[in-house]
């Protein structure tokens, strides 16, 4: 007991304060220092100000109801474009409120005249955004606006169509995102009356949406690869303690901390050990993010003065946060103090997604030991050298690029804007670039913000947009070859990696199809959702403009492929075949990818499955990496399946027939199967994105969330650590020429379909009654 | 006391190996077996079918009540009927691997049963009990035209022994206490004189009672792998079950009913029946088809311990050679024509007995010379202290011997070795031949040139051990360089050359730690330790006691090559369960795609997923259950007889047997639902 004491609670508590420290104030204080000095335009919010006084900011949206002024898309912020209330309507695409605020809308622009010439509407004109806060329209939405703005300024049209081509802006470095408007800048531009500089036929010549898609996915697949193959090696080399520029600085730092704490860097743990680790420090974290945020109404850096945040959002949080679940009951402007943001959620963040890859890493230790008996390497110090030399430096980096982009980076207090058709907004600020970065990085997925990355302060342009992407992917890639590293033979790494990019490739080919052909209803009712050089088109219901279908798409497949949980577009307004891809990657297990780490050691559970199976079909005793698998670690492995599965399941089952649980679905239908379904697989996966029209608000989703995010965590890592010990201690069988070769693509094809049987069709009669129902009714065909 | 039948042991286990899958003697005990398994207890011990088995109580329940009710619904009386054949037919699997191991072991036990036993009591008086009675211990008194009712060890003199009964072979053999071929099993005849025989094994205990132990169910303990398959399915039986279980409630929000004989065929379709079922009988089959092979193995952890053999130990002689030095050349001195030499040889050897000096008859014979009349003269024959043997003729006196010797006896009588001659031996050695030097009178005259031949064939087979990556090492007393002459020409990977009887177990030991997997063969008291320290140790039965005590299977043909054979059996058993455990995962696709889109009745819009154009929701179900029954009788064959295991590489094993049995088992079934559907369509069952 004592000992336990000393070696395992004794350095939880002081590694969680010293690292809470670093992580959660010297950290944001750094970047926020930087930033401030380096750009302190977009740091601060990238606010405009007339006549000394702010009138809004040209990255968020703004209600503009007079003829005079081109009028942003609908909004589902509060009463509209309200920034403190940030988020989409989440109506499924086949809720009746949908179409009748459609319907509306188009008799609206039929009267008014203001639609395409063969009378469609373009479809961002009648939908409403993510963020709720979407600054920017269509080339075709802005099109159809001409003739009433030129009317009621009194200008010629073909003026007007050239002021408005001087405002559109093209894609990011020619590749990312889609062409756009900001309402905000080119009202602001006619106020002040500018003269006319583009000739006027520049608006259609915006080259195939597709294409530069297609594109798009392609440029940020190939950073990834490339900056995850070095991040492997990286990886690989700071956790075999071989130096590095970065640790061989810190080297003496490092010694002291270990023993200034009682840490002895040289303790090899015992699988037993390394699970009480994991479990003290969790609990320890845990405690703390839940005191923080009870007592942040006693904290400084609160100036929005919230109080101290009720018991059981607090503890669901802190769950939520230290299983990487990032799950959200809550909406951050409204909720979190920027100390809360910072040192409860930032520092979480930091942690969860550290133990996340070190358990990854003890495994990873114990498969490719190439000695009997070895332990799996000693938490304190994986923990630290990952936090310190990966997560912190990268960290910052990306967190100066957000800044430099726009996403602010500041300890001000909300700003008033008074905007130009004749209101206030109250926009909030806040440390918001720090958090976004470990926030993506770390797979964690809590935003700032209720809309997440959906919101211009968290995800500002498309360029950050596919900048989040690659941070999400590249530690749960980096995993794979780093994996390959320790395997002696990058192919067995390679191999796994292309099994999982081909599963991403699949889904975004499939989300992106779908949502791309758009939504029926909306179809039907005259809304043109189709590709053409003036919009990107598709389903754009909880989407922003500029990331388009693409930037959407692929950000909800990487998101939900790992267990990132940000979001930059509603799924809950997906199509119900688009939408059922993020479900179907999550209920997956979230293996393709899958988080920081946990990805891995996910993964290795259907590795393990496939290895026994095929092992055997070779006529060998099944043998991973020369070691046998052995009845122990299938029983941890089925444990793992079963108590994931059926969480899933079974939370799912009892909250469609119980009126509590039924009473938190927001869309009719089978829609409401989809959002239940997908909340339990995103708490069980330590996923955290949502069909977030789903009231998750209230104690029977607070408690199911907390259990399913609790059993998705260390149901899961408690039973691998034990396979680590089983791997550990096994003989190491030399392969031969008839020992199953596990680095080629038929272990690869293998691997998929035990992926997709195993995982894949145990949710198939819940797919059938919830997404593909929801498509049948809306008239679609299989 | 009844004389054992006398049955022609050679065709019994012809007509073993050759067994009809439809043998009645087997097939009918089978079905009634299969039935009187139905016992829930019974079927307790396999927890996939036993929850067939509660399906299929709950759906015949759901039909008697229907029909107290008044209503009578067929087609929960057919689902019922498919759940209880499925479960049948499981059993029916078992039973038949488990009739055709005993009848296989009965084959070869029946010779021992009630044979008269001679006892020799303490102080020396001879009782006669019956053979059943025999304990451990035991010493007992076989004459000539005696059966021997008992395994044991000669302890006493020596014998010449008809094996056949048990090995088919029908040149007796000598059995001789002390040596390391004192071993003799229960059932064999001595032919000539008279033994004492230690008994070895009590009542009950001997190899084939052993191995009527590992086929019987009830009594069988699981392989380790055999373990971790029944947790893999165990486990995967447990989720399809909250699988199915959730369905009620998620279909009730969608606010459609599904019926429960449809929830219970869905789920007896989804949990792996197919593997569930043919588990077992997979096991016990792959000691059958050892039996067949007159191989007794004692565990079945050996068996599957032998598909995964790296490395195998053999003994050069009789394993890769035929045992004996052969000759295969004469070489004549200068002045020395080839028919002389061939002449003399063929004298020398007339009176030796030995293998080599009939090798030497052979060749000459085949080399033209002719058979001479009787010969008047002393044979001198070889002795220890000359190193050579030879004849006395009147008009000369013939030598061969060993170089050394033969130069030694040529100096003492004033005579020389030619210097060309001498070359000749040293070539023959260094091609790790053995030479034999001629000698006429006073003069060297020519070499016989001595080979070990390799056994015809042993090259083949230990080519195709090397295909699927096994190592082949070969441990010989001979000198390095013959060692290497004949490991190049069988193709052994590796040799250990010199070996004293313990460098076996050394080098057990060394690849053992260097995580190797070690097989070998051996029939002497030195091979015991050697045995039990290898992961599979094959004892030949005509071995010491203490070698079949310490092996882990015990081969009655005492064949050297049959290693071989046992490798293969244990690795067609590992791929016959990897093969049907990935069959039967692969089927759940296409019964998905048969029951669902027929399982909610409320809502016809799923029509649209009746991708196989099932006639309607009843035949549908119905034909996925038949299936999925149908399936296990299908396999049977496969699961008693074992997927065909062609030696190859590792990944072109895994392509060709993931294309048959996984791409395969998602495409069958798909065609054999439709098939059933229309059938059943057509017959109006639904």
């Amino acid at each position: 007991m004592k000992q336990f004491l000393k070696t395992i609670l004794g350095p939880a508590v002081i590694v969680t304060i010293a690292f809470a420290i670093i992580t959660g104030l010297l950290y944001p204080a750094v970047v926020t220092g930087i930033a401030q000095v380096a750009f302190p335009h977009q740091a601060n919010g990238s606010l405009i100000t007339k006549d000394n006084q702010i009138i809004g900011s040209s990255l968020l949206g703004q209600n503009f109801t007079s003829d005079r002024y081109f009028h942003s898309r609908p909004s589902a912020a509060g009463t509209g474009y309200d920034p403190t209330q940030s988020g989409g309507s989440n109506l499924a695409p086949s809720n009746p409120l949908l179409r009748a605020r459609i319907k509306a809308a188009m008799n609206t622009s039929r009267t008014t005249g203001e639609t395409n010439p063969d009378g469609t509407i373009p479809v961002d004109a009648v939908t409403a955004s993510g963020s709720g806060l979407d600054p920017d329209i269509t080339l075709a939405n802005a099109l159809i606006q001409i003739p009433r703005v030129a009317k009621a300024r009194n200008i010629t049209e073909d003026n007007l169509t050239r002021i408005v081509a001087d405002h559109m802006e093209g894609r990011d470095f020619g590749v990312f995102g889609e062409p756009r408007i900001n309402v905000l800048l080119l009202n602001l531009a006619l106020d002040a009356g500018t003269a006319p500089r583009a000739p006027a036929m520049r608006l259609t010549t915006q080259g195939n949406p597709q294409v530069f898609g297609v594109f798009q996915v392609i440029i940020i697949f190939a950073v990834v690869i490339l900056l995850a193959y070095y991040l492997g090696t990286y990886l690989y080399n700071i956790v075999t303690g071989r130096p590095t520029e970065l640790s061989k600085r810190l080297a003496r730092a490092e010694a002291w901390v270990y023993r200034r704490f009682h840490i002895n860097q040289d303790e090899d743990m015992t699988w037993k050990t390394y699970a009480f680790c994991v479990l003290a420090f969790s609990l320890v974290s845990f405690l703390f993010t839940y005191l923080v945020l009870r007592i942040q109404g006693l904290l400084p850096l609160n100036p929005q003065a919230l109080p101290g945040v009720q018991p059981d959002v607090a503890v669901n949080t802190a769950v939520s946060f230290g299983t990487n679940t990032n799950w959200q009951v809550y909406a951050g402007e409204r909720t979190m103090s920027y100390l809360s943001q910072m040192l409860a959620l930032t520092t979480q963040n930091f942690f969860s997604a550290a133990v996340g890859i070190i358990v990854a890493i003890a495994l990873i230790r114990a498969i490719t030991s190439r000695t009997k008996g070895k332990g799996l390497g000693n938490f304190w110090v994986d923990l630290t050298r990952i936090i310190l030399y990966v997560l912190i430096p990268i960290s910052i980096a990306a967190a100066l690029i957000f800044a430099s982009q726009g996403v602010p980076q500041t300890f001000s207090g909300p700003v008033i804007a008074h905007t130009i058709d004749g209101g206030t907004q109250t926009i909030p600020l806040g440390p918001i670039a720090s958090q976004e970065a470990i926030k993506m990085l770390g797979t964690n997925g809590g935003g700032f913000f209720n809309a997440n990355s959906a919101h211009p302060y968290e995800n500002p342009t498309p360029f950050t947009n596919a900048m989040q992407i690659v941070l999400l992917l590249i530690i749960p890639a980096a995993v794979l070859f780093m994996f390959g590293r320790f395997a002696w033979k990058m192919r067995q790494g390679i191999v796994l990696f292309i099994v999982v990019l081909l599963f991403l490739i699949a889904a975004i080919a499939f989300t992106t199809y779908e949502e791309q052909l758009g939504n029926k209803i909306l179809t039907k009712n005259g809304v043109d959702q189709r590709p053409s050089s003036l919009q990107a088109g598709g389903n754009m219901e909880g989407k922003e403009v500029r990331f388009g279908i693409y930037g959407s798409t692929t950000f909800a497949v990487a998101t939900t492929a790992t267990a990132c949980g940000a979001v930059n577009s509603m799924h809950d307004s997906y199509t119900p075949l688009g939408g059922m891809v993020p479900l179907f990657l999550i209920l997956l297990g979230e293996v393709v990818p899958g988080g920081a780490g946990a990805g891995f050691f996910s993964l290795f559970i259907y590795i393990l499955i496939t290895i026994f199976i095929a092992g055997l079909m070779v006529g060998r005793i099944p043998n991973y990496l020369g070691k046998k698998v052995e009845a122990f670690d299938i029983k941890m492995a089925v444990l793992i399946l079963i108590s994931i599965e059926s969480t899933i399941l079974i939370f799912s089952a009892l909250s469609v027939v119980t009126p509590a649980g039924l009473a938190s679905i927001s869309n009719p239908g089978p829609h409401g199967l989809s959002q239940i379904l997908y909340a339990f697989g995103s708490g069980v996966g330590n996923n955290g994105s949502a069909f977030a029209g789903l009231n998750a608000a209230t104690l029977w989703f607070i408690l199911l969330m907390t259990i399913a995010m609790f059993i998705g965590r260390f149901f899961i890592i408690i039973p691998i650590l034990a396979i680590a010990g089983s791997f550990a201690n096994k003989h190491i069988y030399p392969p031969t020429a008839g020992t199953l070769p596990t680095d080629n693509a038929t272990f690869g094809a293998i691997l998929i379909g035990v992926i997709l049987i195993v995982a894949g069709l145990s949710f198939l009669p819940v797919f059938v009654l919830g997404p593909i129902l929801e498509h049948l009714l809306m008239g679609g065909i299989l | 006391m009844a004389v054992p039948t006398p049955i022609d042991h050679k065709e019994a286990r012809r007509i073993a190996r050759t067994r009809s899958l439809l043998d009645k003697t087997i097939l009918i005990p089978s079905l009634k077996l299969s039935v009187l398994r139905l016992n829930p207890r019974v079927q307790l011990r396999n927890p996939v079918m036993f929850v067939v088995e509660i399906g299929a109580i709950f759906v015949t329940l759901v039909f008697f009540a229907n029909l107290a009710a008044g209503r009578i619904f067929p087609f929960p009386a057919y689902i019922a009927l498919w759940l209880w054949f499925t479960i049948i037919f499981a059993n029916f699997a078992e039973a038949m691997a488990e009739g055709r191991g005993k009848a296989q072991a009965e084959t070869l036990r029946r010779a021992k049963i009630d044979t008269p036993a001679k006892l020799i009591g303490e102080n020396g008086d001879i009782t006669v009990v019956k053979a059943t009675d025999l304990k451990k211990g035991d010493i007992l008194l076989v004459t000539a035209g005696e059966v021997i009712p008992a395994d044991g060890t000669v302890i006493e003199g020596v014998a010449s022994i008809d094996e056949s009964a048990i090995t088919g072979e029908s040149a007796p053999v000598i059995r001789e206490s002390g040596g390391d071929r004192s071993g003799v099993t229960g059932g064999t005849k001595v032919l000539s004189d008279s033994i004492r025989v230690r008994v070895s094994t009590n009542p009950g205990e001997s190899f084939l009672d052993r191995m009527v132990e590992l086929v019987e169910s009830a009594e069988r303990q699981k392989t380790p792998n055999e373990i971790a398959l029944t947790v893999l399915i165990i486990g995967l039986t447990l989720l399809y079950l909250v699988v199915v279980v959730c369905l009620i409630a998620f279909a009730s929000y969608t606010g459609t009913t599904v019926s429960t004989v449809v929830l219970i065929s869905l789920l007896v379709c989804l949990i792996p029946t197919t593997i569930g079922g043919l588990l077992s009988a997979i096991g016990i089959a792959g000691m059958d088809r050892l039996l067949t092979r007159n191989v007794v193995a004692k565990s079945g952890r050996a068996v599957e311990a032998a598909g995964d053999v790296d490395v195998i130990l053999l003994d050069k002689t009789g394993t890769i050679t035929l045992g004996n030095r052969q000759a295969v050349e004469f070489i004549p001195a200068q002045d020395v024509s080839t028919a002389e030499i061939r002449d003399i040889c063929l004298l020398s050897s007339l009176s030796d007995t030995t293998p080599e000096g009939r090798s030497i008859i052979e060749l000459a014979l085949a080399e033209g010379a002719v058979q001479p009349p009787t010969v008047c003269g002393t044979s001198i024959d070889f002795s220890a202290d000359t190193c050579m043997s030879g004849i006395d003729l009147p008009e000369k006196k013939i030598r061969k011997g060993a170089p050394d010797a033969i130069t030694k006896y040529l100096k003492g009588q004033g005579g020389t070795v030619p210097s060309s001659l001498m070359d000749a031996v040293a070539r023959i050695c260094t091609q790790g031949g053995t030479p034999l030097l001629v000698a006429k009178d006073n003069q060297a005259i020519g070499v016989i040139h001595l080979k070990d031949i390799v056994k015809p064939g042993i090259a083949d087979r230990l080519r195709v051990l090397k295909r699927v990556g096994i190592r082949t090492v070969m441990i010989t007393g001979d000198n390095p360089v013959t060692a290497k002459t004949i490991a190049d020409e069988a193709g052994i990977d590796e040799f250990v050359a010199e070996a004293k009887p313990e460098d076996k177990l050394t080098y057990i030991r060394k690849e053992q730690a260097k995580g190797q997997l070690v097989a070998m063969i051996g029939d002497g008291t030195n091979d015991a330790p050697a045995l039990a320290q290898a992961d599979v140790g094959l004892a030949m039965n005509s071995g010491t006691d203490a070698a079949r005590e310490a092996g882990n299977m015990v081969d009655l043909d005492s064949s050297p090559t049959k290693l071989i054979d046992v490798i293969e059996t244990g690795k067609q058993l590992l791929v016959t369960r990897g093969a049907l455990t990935t069959f039967s995962i692969a089927n759940d696709v296409s019964k998905y795609f048969a029951i669902i889109p027929a399982m909610f009745p409320t809502l016809p819009i799923f029509h649209a997923m009746n991708i196989m154009r099932l006639h309607s929701t009843q035949s549908a179900v119905l034909s996925a259950v038949i299936f999925n029954a149908i399936i296990i009788i299908l396999l049977i064959p496969l699961a008693l007889k074992g997927v065909a295991y062609r030696p190859a590489g590792a990944s072109n094993i895994l392509r060709r047997n993931a294309l048959i049995y996984g791409l395969g088992g998602v495409i069958v079934p798909f065609i054999g639902i439709k098939a059933i559907d229309l059938l059943i369509t057509v017959l109006g069952l639904v």
